[in-house]
């Protein structure tokens, strides 16, 4: 991800290094924003606000942790306090961005809903258990590193990561009864 | 193996976590049990389709959109920064520490305050300084007369046994006296009133004065409150009017080697010393009378008006160039006062500037802190430019 010698050049002032490392970064924020706060506007706002702590906090990253798992660390924080303030919130617009998704072939269609479901799937899970299957399966972190970012034991992450897909399967199961897919 | 450990290695299983025999034994299950052998499908899907989920990305450059308020955080760190360094040199009572860097923007608002008040101790400090020039000047215009009547000039007191008081013992006190005795500087008034005064520094004064006023000109360009340090300590002490003999002075003295060759040097000398930060703090304002007097002998007290403190190591190697800070502009002046070099940056009031040394007598190296930002630029005058380090 971030070259380590990048991150000293920032930490010691280097401002074009710390800019650098912000554009490397910002993929890797915003879609765990995205995934978390499940609309595009709160994933902007989550990721400007993570960036800009980012910027202002590089001289408190101490190597012992992975840059990556600090940014993310960063931004799941954000992203969890958003989501407190803003919890009730249903998003309908959503809706409708997936039926804008190109209807000509029905297998992109198809994975378009899927992955709506999913992702609708995944705002219902509770905070820490969301966090932990963003972090595994959007950012591929290992239990290690998504133990680190969220500063929980090993066996709670594993836990939480067994109790979310647990979940994740039974409503996929209801929407698949549903008739949206299977 | 019942259903619920055999959820267990399901899940270990999405993670390719599981070794042979455990596989093994999961499979064995999955077949045998229908409804572990759904949801293990179930699971294996959803674990493919988490996996795919969009790859989503902003739908504009987010750092981009940032940019500005980066830089004006940078900018408000920076001011923060620089009145923090520049409160240092200044405050009389200090005012609340700023929190560390990093939390100054969560805390913008509590930072402000801080800055200000820093700011405006600076600010009143600086002031504060500087007014005492004129408070001190009136009050050695009303002891003129009294000092005028005395008739005991070339008098030495022992209350500040100090560089200048041994220069003059040195070498200087023939030139005391055709000092004394010489009436046509302008600055005769003035040179009489301070001579009342029984301080040591006071012939170092006039022994340049008479020699040359240029000099002193030169010199006492980046001394601030050069001349309201030396009127202070000429008041303080011509009240008292003890007399004492030349010799016995310069015995108590214990001055640094330094020091004895101000005979030769004059003023010149004098204002190195001077601006260095002097050890005793009791020498620090008895040499500054010299540099004062001079001042007031060539009526030139408002020449350049530096902004920082420290000027040490201003003076060239060979001692015929001076540098200093003017008006933020790092300057370099002959001991005439021809300018030299005249630097193009200028820094402000709230930059830390300092002159680190001279490299031979044609490279001068000076370090600027602004905020938590440190360069250093060396001047070289072969090229006339300076670059950074």
């Amino acid at each position: 991800m971030v070259a380590p010698e990048l991150v000293k050049a920032a930490q010691s002032g280097d401002r074009e290094a710390l800019v650098g490392i912000l554009r490397e970064i910002e993929t890797h924020v915003y879609r765990t924003a995205y995934y978390l706060l499940g609309n595009e506007q709160d994933a902007l706002d989550a990721s400007q606000e993570a960036l800009i702590r980012i910027y202002t906090k590089i001289q408190s990253y101490e190597e012992k942790a992975l840059f990556k798992t600090w940014v993310q660390r960063i931004v799941t924080n954000i992203c969890i306090d958003k989501f407190r303030k803003t919890k009730p919130t249903v998003s309908i617009d959503e809706y409708e961005m997936t039926f804008t998704t190109p209807r000509d072939v029905e297998d992109e269609v198809m994975i378009g809903y899927l992955a709506k479901d999913i992702k609708d799937a995944i705002e219902k899970l509770p905070d820490h258990h969301r966090s932990v299957v963003v972090l595994r399966y959007l950012q591929d972190f290992s239990y290690h590193e998504i133990a680190d970012c969220l500063g929980l034991p090993l066996n709670t992450v594993k836990s939480y990561l067994f109790r979310a897909r647990q979940q994740l399967q039974g409503l996929l199961q209801d929407y698949q009864k549903g008739g949206v897919r299977g | 193996m019942n259903c619920k450990e055999v959820k267990e290695l399901m899940q270990r299983d999405l993670d390719g976590d599981l070794n042979d025999l455990e596989r093994q034994r999961l499979a064995q299950h999955t077949q045998q049990c229908p409804e572990c052998g759904a949801m293990l499908q179930r699971l294996r899907m959803l674990s493919r389709e988490l996996e795919n989920l969009p790859k989503v990305r902003p739908s504009f450059s987010i750092v981009d959109s940032i940019l500005p308020q980066l830089e004006q955080l940078d900018q408000e760190l920076k001011k923060g920064g620089r009145e923090e360094a520049a409160g240092l040199s200044h405050i009389h009572d200090r005012s609340p520490q700023p929190l560390p860097w990093t939390r100054r923007i969560t805390a913008a608002v509590s930072w402000k305050t801080v800055s200000g008040v820093v700011a405006a101790s600076f600010v009143l400090g600086f002031f504060a300084f500087n007014a005492q020039g004129p408070v001190r000047s009136d009050a050695e215009g009303l002891l003129n007369p009294f000092g005028a009547s005395e008739k005991s000039s070339d008098i030495r007191t022992s209350p500040s046994p100090d560089a200048s008081s041994t220069a003059v013992s040195d070498q200087n006190s023939d030139k005391n006296k055709a000092a004394q005795s010489s009436t046509d500087t302008p600055a005769q008034t003035t040179a009489g009133s301070v001579k009342e005064s029984p301080v040591p520094a006071d012939n170092g004064v006039k022994a340049p004065d008479s020699r040359s006023s240029d000099k002193d000109a030169g010199q006492s360009v980046g001394t601030p409150g050069s001349t309201s340090s030396g009127t202070k300590a000429a008041n303080e002490a011509s009240p008292g009017g003890s007399v004492t003999t030349q010799p016995p002075s310069s015995a108590v003295t214990p001055t640094p080697p330094v020091t004895h060759d101000n005979g030769d040097k004059g003023i010149s000398k004098d204002t190195g010393s001077q601006t260095t930060p002097v050890p005793t703090p009791g020498s620090t304002p008895v040499v500054g009378e010299a540099d004062g007097g001079g001042q007031i002998a060539t009526k030139e007290p408002d020449k350049g008006t530096p902004l920082t403190v420290q000027q040490n190591a201003g003076l060239s190697p060979d001692k015929k160039l001076t540098a200093a800070f003017d008006e933020g502009r790092l300057t370099i002046l002959t001991v005439s006062g021809t300018s030299v070099y005249v630097s193009d940056k200028q820094w402000k009031e709230t930059d830390a500037v300092k002159i680190v040394g001279w490299k031979g007598n044609d490279e001068l190296t000076y370090q600027v802190t602004s905020g938590d930002q440190q360069q250093i630029f060396i001047v070289s005058l072969k090229t006339k430019q300076e670059r950074t380090q």
